[in-house]
């Protein structure tokens, strides 16, 4: 358990920056949870907390102690990987040993901390097989329980579900949540999987080339996504983003002029850092949206696709000036491809952004 | 190797056939000349001399084996070879993990020209090497003795080579893995990387036992006729030249029956390892 501080971290492979200036604050244990796309960098910076890769510039601390020149086993993090990485030639109960064997601790302490360590990962029964003698949920346990028997001070988990089935990744999903709440440790844990990010942190750290996009909360991400990026890339389906410009600017908001959607009143916070006529994009969630068969108040657009999800209906639709939509709506609506909707806007669901993509301070309060 | 993965083939028809009876005749060709010698040294001297000659001796004895003891130290012979081979073994074995991990997964400047550069020892003929290498050895002493025989061939160029093929294909995650968990880089390379590549280790024991137990011209020119020094096949030519004026036929082959016999138990013993791996190393690509 500990504190974890980067400061204007920056990692480059030759000429190319790969992690441009991260600055991050972890508190003693916090789930922290890096998301972002394919190749911005998220196990680059684990690998540098970890100590696998060396910081070009910045500083690292954990527990308050400048830790760049520390090799990894002097840093107190124990890390999963990915590809589980356990050692083929030797039995689950081996693996788990060997950090403890080479930290010379005695036979009878390292015997107890791996079947303390079995019995918290409900694998006592493997402890005598090989790697290839398990299967992928029961090889990520083992490489699990390897980080528990060290007690580190800083779990690293490098997308450790990610080569697992749909349903064993729930439940091990499931299994690190309360593995964190046993522990109590401080764990950072790098994922593209939304649904992993949201359930299992306290803050995500989005990440996009390199550069920290955004930090909070799952639900002050999800309800004030700071920029376009962020907003777009949290929550599933995406954001729906339509182009406007401010037409008019008042008292507690502004209105917004469309193509589609004729004008639409935004209720803003704070209405000081916009100016008539500037440009702005629209963001309203699929469930922002009220659709409608019947109704023709509203904009009208075409169904493109339905899916049925069974508790509610995803739509793609498109308008008359072609802005392709997905909606949500609830599955008594019963539309079929090429059929005409209404679609409305609930102004307290919309999010609004300007020019440079930076989002504007929302009005309602709703924060996580 | 071949038969068998000829045995497994997924279609033993006529081309099948006909390369099963082309490598009976291969194998048959390879074999005759050991089949022969054994044959030869169990023949009293008259046998081994006659024309057209005998096939099998009429009396199969052991006389040539004991005469051999008598016209050399053939347990002394015996004992350098088995130091110049197990040493340079171990040595090649060691210097070769340790090079090919380095160039398998360390990254440093001027890492691939080095590697080149290793590479390209490979195609230099050893005859081109004997004169230089010969006064290198002597410049530091070691002429005449064991130690100058087993000095140069610790490391080696092929070992380095195929250790740094089959260590690329050892997961980074693992090796880091290892790093996380406290492991020195001599511990990874012992513990992890060094079982991850067992089976090409015991291809390159093999290849480098059997090629230094066999090795003739370097120790001959180095030992400079100390005998005391002679590995087996060094003495072997000295039964040779022993009695000039009638060769002892039975006598060398007895030398020479006696002298496979280690690399030749080795084989057996390493033999699974050794086909898997060049299979292995096959899949691979
Ligand atoms: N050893 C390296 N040499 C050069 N470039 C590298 C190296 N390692 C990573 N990179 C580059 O750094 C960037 C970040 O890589 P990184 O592996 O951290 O991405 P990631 O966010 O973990 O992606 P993914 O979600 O696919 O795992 C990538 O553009 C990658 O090409
Ligand atoms: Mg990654």
């Amino acid at each position: 358990m500990a504190t974890l501080q980067l400061e204007k971290i920056t990692k480059s492979f030759g000429p190319i920056e790969v992690i441009k200036a991260v600055d991050l604050e972890v508190t003693n244990g916090e789930f922290i949870v890096f998301v972002g796309p394919s190749g911005c960098g998220k196990s680059t910076l684990l690998r540098m907390i970890a100590g696998l890769e060396e910081a070009t510039s910045g500083t690292i601390r954990i527990d308050g102690e400048i830790c760049n020149d520390k090799p990894p086993k002097e840093r107190g993090i124990a890390m999963v990987f990915q590809s589980y990485a356990l050692y083929p030639h030797k039995t689950a109960y081996q693996n788990m040993a060997f950090s403890l064997k080479l930290s010379r601790r005695p036979k009878a302490e390292i015997d107890a901390r791996i079947r303390d360590a079995a019995r918290i990962l409900e694998m006592e029964h493997l402890l005598d097989r090989r790697p290839h003698q398990l299967s992928g949920g029961q090889r990520q346990r083992v490489a699990i329980g390897r980080a528990i028997v060290r007690h580190p001070k800083v779990f690293l988990f490098d997308e450790p579900l990610s080569n697992l089935d749909a349903a064993l990744r729930v439940s091990m999903r499931r299994e690190i949540a309360r593995l964190h709440t046993d522990l109590q440790a401080t764990m950072i844990y790098v994922t593209h999987d939304q649904v992993e990010a949201m359930t299992l942190a306290d803050r995500i750290v989005v990440l996009e080339g390199g550069a920290v996009r955004q930090v909070g909360t799952p639900m002050e991400l999800y309800h004030h996504p700071a920029n376009l990026f962020v907003a777009g890339f949290i929550g599933s389906p995406r954001m729906n983003f339509v182009e406007g410009r401010i037409a008019h600017i008042r008292k507690g908001g502004v209105t917004v002029s469309t193509i589609d959607f004729d004008t639409v009143d935004v209720p803003l916070a704070d209405t000081c850092c916009t100016r008539q006529g500037a440009a702005v994009t629209l963001g309203l969630r699929p469930e922002g949206f009220i659709v409608s068969a019947t109704s023709d108040v509203g904009t009208a657009a075409s169904v493109r696709l339905v899916e049925q999800l069974g508790d509610e209906t995803l739509i793609e639709a498109m308008t008359a000036g072609g802005q392709s939509l997905v909606v949500k709506a609830a599955p008594s609506l019963n539309v079929a491809v090429g059929e005409p909707i209404n679609l409305n806007m609930n102004p307290a669901e919309l999010h609004l952004f300007d020019e440079a993509g930076q989002a504007l301070p929302r009005a309602s309060a709703k924060t996580g | 190797m071949i038969g068998r993965s000829i045995l497994r083939g997924p279609r033993p028809g006529e081309a099948g056939a006909f390369l099963l009876v082309v490598i009976i005749a291969v194998a048959v060709i390879a074999a005759f000349p050991l089949f022969w010698m054994v044959l030869s040294s169990l023949k009293t001297p008259a046998e081994s001399m006659q024309t057209p000659p005998v096939w099998f001796p009429s009396t199969p004895n052991l006389d040539a084996f004991s005469e051999v003891a008598e016209v050399i130290d053939a347990r002394r012979s015996f004992l350098n070879s088995f130091i110049i081979a197990t040493t340079t073994t171990a040595g090649i074995l060691i210097t070769s993990l340790m090079a090919g991990y380095a160039f398998a997964k360390y990254r440093f400047g001027g890492r691939d020209w080095l590697f080149a550069l290793v590479i390209a020892t490979m195609f230099l003929p050893p005859i081109v090497t004997l004169i230089p290498l010969y006064r290198l050895v002597t410049s530091m002493g070691f002429n005449a003795s064991l130690v100058g025989v087993i000095v140069p061939h610790l490391a080696n160029a092929f070992g380095i080579f195929l250790m740094r093929q089959f260590i690329a294909g050892v997961p980074d995650d693992l090796i880091d893995a290892a790093r996380v968990d406290g492991a020195s880089e001599l511990r990874i390379v012992l513990s992890v990387v060094a079982p991850a590549v067992a089976p090409a280790l015991a291809a390159l024991a093999l290849f480098a036992f059997v090629y230094h137990w066999n090795t003739y011209l370097w120790p001959l020119t180095v030992l400079q006729g100390n005998t005391d020094g002679y590995p087996i096949v060094l003495s072997l030519g000295r039964l040779l030249s022993y009695n000039r004026g009638a060769m002892n036929t039975g006598l060398v082959m007895a030398g020479a029956t006696l002298a496979v016999l280690p690399p030749l138990v080795l084989f057996v013993f390493l033999q699974r390892f050794f086909v898997d791996s060049i299979v292995g190393a096959g899949v691979k690509g």
